[in-house]
């Protein structure tokens, strides 16, 4: 899960850049921040991104910027470079030097992401309680608590933080943390739905894991009723994983198994579906013999059919699914520039 | 970047019946093209439409940059992949080969 938050903050980046890009600030961090999105865009490897993000770091700690810039380097020094100690001596002195709480939480939030490969001297709870007591946490913030203490296991922080998450759950919720975007009561309909279905899904894994069985699939079980699957079938909250680990923890291999299916099946990015799959079945059958192909049915009867589309190419050709893809092996892939 | 990293694969396994379409989701015109010219890419690239007609996140739901869905000879989709770190082509590439 913290791959994706990462991808999602990449992508907060570029929103920010063209929100400053509007505003006539002229104070050096600011100037130096505008220098940094501009020369952003021209860095291709992980040690150029994770240089540019830590010298800012080294000339700004204390911005409105720290907690994505932290973001940046645990992620291309942390992650990509494999040198999370590394990046934990970047972040550590950048959470020393800020004074707003709100970077606090977000920088705070960063180092404990590298909890387990560095030792992180700092309490998940104090760090969210220190913004709490300044304003109500947002969904985001009590998730992103929530994934943390997961990763921890610290089941009691996560299952507090979960149960608010799924009290913020709702569409005026949504439409506060983006007060200048307008969606359709739809759009934020669905958008509160997802919201709803991800921190139930922590609600009932946390329960789990403090024994509450009971608990636990009552709460899986209303995470499903609103709704987890997008994507044309494919899971789009981790609640299948976590029911299906429950199950096979219980023994109920067959429910074990239907559950991680959907999610080990296309090949989730970042799940570990396919790992508990493979322990549900070779329970059930004794061995893990078969397994593979077992999979490959699997996602045969799962998958659905895309529907025919059309759009313009850069020549303002229409140009329709079918006609590129019938009888082909296509790849779909959604992008816009950075 | 992934879309520079999918032309390879495109070049290698078109004879094969494999294709790719890219849609731009934000219709930032002015820099795909520069982007598309600048790194080369021949393959299939659209333009998410306007409001009503768009299909990006009416259709197909996506919420976070890059995804990409592969669909088999028979228009179902097989595979699911967000985001895009070194390495994950060749994940990509198996995938592709176990359905031509």
């Amino acid at each position: 899960m913290s791959r994706r938050i990462t991808i999602l903050a990449l992508v907060a980046l570029v929103g920010l850049a063209g929100a400053c890009a509007k505003q006539e600030q002229e104070s050096p961090a600011e100037v130096a921040w505008s220098e940094l999105v501009e020369a952003w865009n021209g860095l291709e490897t992980a040690e150029e991104k994770a240089a540019l993000a830590e010298s800012y770091l080294a000339e700004f700690p204390d911005t409105e910027h720290s907690g994505s810039m932290s973001g940046m380097v645990v992620y291309y020094r942390g992650h990509e470079m494999e040198d999370p100690q590394g990046a934990y001596d970047v972040v550590a002195p950048v959470f020393e030097q800020i004074e707003d709480p709100e970077q606090r939480f977000a920088v705070g939030m960063e180092m404990i992401s590298l909890a387990d490969s560095v030792e992180v001297p700092l309490e998940l709870a104090e760090v969210a309680d220190d913004l709490a007591a300044q304003r109500p946490l947002t969904y985001g913030e009590h998730q992103q608590v929530v994934e943390s203490a997961a990763d921890l296991e610290e089941w009691s922080i996560a299952a507090a933080h979960a149960g608010a998450a799924t009290g913020l759950a709702t569409p005026e919720a949504y439409q506060a943390d983006y007060p200048d975007r307008e969606f359709t009561d739809e759009d934020l309909a669905e958008r509160a739905q997802s919201r709803e279905a991800t921190s139930l899904a922590y609600e009932g894994w946390a329960a789990y894991n403090m024994g509450d069985t009971e608990l636990a699939f009552a709460r899986f079980a209303a995470a499903d009723d609103v709704g987890s699957v997008s994507y044309l079938g494919v899971p789009n909250t981790p609640l299948y994983t976590f029911w299906g680990r429950a199950a096979l923890g219980e023994g109920d291999f067959d429910s074990a198994i239907e559950l991680l299916g959907a999610e080990a099946a296309f090949g989730n990015d970042g799940s570990s579906a396919e790992v508990y799959l493979r322990e549900a079945y070779a329970a059930k059958n004794g061995d893990e013999e078969g397994f593979d192909e077992f999979l490959w049915a699997t996602r045969s009867e799962l998958a659905t059919q895309v529907d025919d589309f059309t759009l313009l190419d850069y020549e303002a050709n229409p140009v329709s699914l079918a006609e590129v893809s019938t009888g082909k092996v296509t790849l779909l892939a959604f992008w816009f520039p950075t | 970047m992934e879309l520079p990293r999918l032309q390879p694969l495109y070049e290698q396994y078109k004879d094969q019946g494999f294709e790719v379409i890219a849609i731009e989701a934000k219709r930032d015109t002015e820099r795909a093209t520069k982007f598309i010219e600048e790194n080369g890419l021949t393959y299939t690239m659209l333009e998410n439409a306007e409001e009503d007609a768009e299909i990006v996140g009416s259709i197909f739901k996506v919420r976070s940059f890059p995804s990409s869905f592969l669909i088999d000879r028979d228009g179902k989709v097989m595979y699911f992949h967000l985001g895009f770190e070194a390495g994950d082509e060749e994940h990509l590439e198996e995938e592709i080969k176990a359905l031509l």
